[in-house]
């Protein structure tokens, strides 16, 4: 059986996120998942901090492809992140249409952090914070997804 | 018996920011009668372009060995380990049960000539783990020096396999003995060499099996820079 795909989309602007990505993604691939990582693009494109810069050039934006090729979904964001900043926004546009379009139903949806509650009505198996350590999430979620693949 | 694997035959990508020769079959790169050999499934031959890189991405029950020829690489994992990497160094990262990392040029100026291996583990699951070490180039000029291998001088991996590097003068010449039933892959990462007399160009490699000796010697006008794989 094939190995499902687990999306992990951040924002992060200080790398402290990108920790509970990082961990959540590998977690996913402890459960034999292959992991895909994106960064939610800034709002601010004149900022020189170095960890962002860094960010910017390391990880590419979520696309629809990556979304619908997509076996479950972990999305971390810090929990003082603006849920609706113009990007993440972005993002939540594109799920919202690929609900609308029956494409997200048979996938598994979870959050770590200040992820916009929004996601909850998208149609995902299961938005439920799995457990507060992303570790274990990002393989509970895999699992699952594994589980749902093979059913 | 002897089998020659000539640098052109490789399989070739390039991206723009990354120029690769694949020795065994690797990402759009795939080849049936060249999948690795023995333990050994991954030589690939990257070139980086200045400040570009490969984003974080995973890996799993794999063991990594990055060997820079010409400069710097910068490594960053899940475990937190951030290092540059450089020549006379070697890195290894047992995947184990899983990493995160990236791999980036350090420098935004001058291209990085790297090799990176991988070498497939004798158990899955073993918990990750990151080295890096660095040694004198004279450990490798007209000897054998281990990078990696089960034990000993070297980084540490889960597998009956040790990778040496020598670098060899026109004419130089290094011996090894192979155990009974062992095999080996030599592959010339920088100008020109023979192996049991058979010569070999940049890029060029020899997979050898049930030979009892290796003889690399440095040929042509400079010599040459090799790795040499004792396989199980």
């Amino acid at each position: 059986m094939s190995q499902p795909i687990v999306l992990v989309t951040f924002s992060c602007l200080t790398g402290e996120t990108e920790k509970l990505a990082l961990s959540a993604a590998v977690g996913a691939v402890q459960a034999r998942a292959l992991i895909r990582l994106r960064r939610i693009p800034d709002v601010d494109l004149a900022s020189t901090n170095a960890e962002v810069v860094r960010m910017r050039r390391e990880y590419i934006p979520p696309a629809e492809a990556d979304v619908v090729g997509a076996d479950a979904l972990i999305f971390a964001a810090g929990n003082g992140t603006d849920a609706l900043s113009t990007p993440w926004q972005e993002f939540l546009n594109l799920l919202l249409r690929l609900s609308k379009e029956d494409k997200l139903g048979r996938k598994v949806g979870a959050s770590i952090g200040g992820v916009p509650a929004a996601l909850g009505g998208l149609g995902f198996l299961t938005v439920t914070q799995l457990s507060s350590d992303p570790l274990a999430l990002g393989r509970s979620v895999a699992e699952m997804a594994r589980s749902l693949k093979s059913s | 018996m002897i089998t020659l694997l000539k640098s052109a035959e490789r399989g070739h990508s390039n991206r723009g920011w990354l120029d690769s020769y694949f020795s065994f079959s690797f990402a759009d790169y795939h080849d049936p009668k060249h999948m690795g050999f023995r333990a050994l499934r991954v030589i690939n031959d990257d070139r980086i372009q200045p400040g570009q890189g490969f984003g974080p991405h995973a890996h799993r029950d794999m063991e990594i060995i990055t060997y820079v020829l010409d400069g710097h690489l910068l490594h960053r994992d899940s475990m937190g380990e951030r290092h540059i990497l450089g020549p006379n160094e070697v890195q290894t990262m047992s995947a184990g049960t899983g990493i995160v990392h990236s791999e980036f040029n350090a420098s935004d100026t001058e291209e990085v000539h790297s090799i990176q291996i991988w070498i497939l583990p004798s158990r899955e699951d073993v918990t990750p783990s990151y080295q890096q070490i660095a040694f004198s180039p004279h450990e490798k000029k007209g000897q054998l020096r281990l990078l990696a291998g089960p034990q000993g001088d070297a980084t540490i991996i889960h597998q009956d396999a040790r990778l040496y590097v020598t670098e060899l003068a026109p004419k130089q010449a290094v011996r090894h003995n192979l155990a009974a039933g062992r095999g080996a892959w030599v592959q010339v990462v920088r100008g020109t060499a023979s192996v049991n007399e058979l010569n070999l160009s940049e890029g060029d490699a020899a997979a050898l099996t049930e030979e009892s000796e290796v003889t690399l010697a440095g040929t042509g006008e400079q010599g040459g820079e090799i790795l040499l794989f004792d396989l199980r």
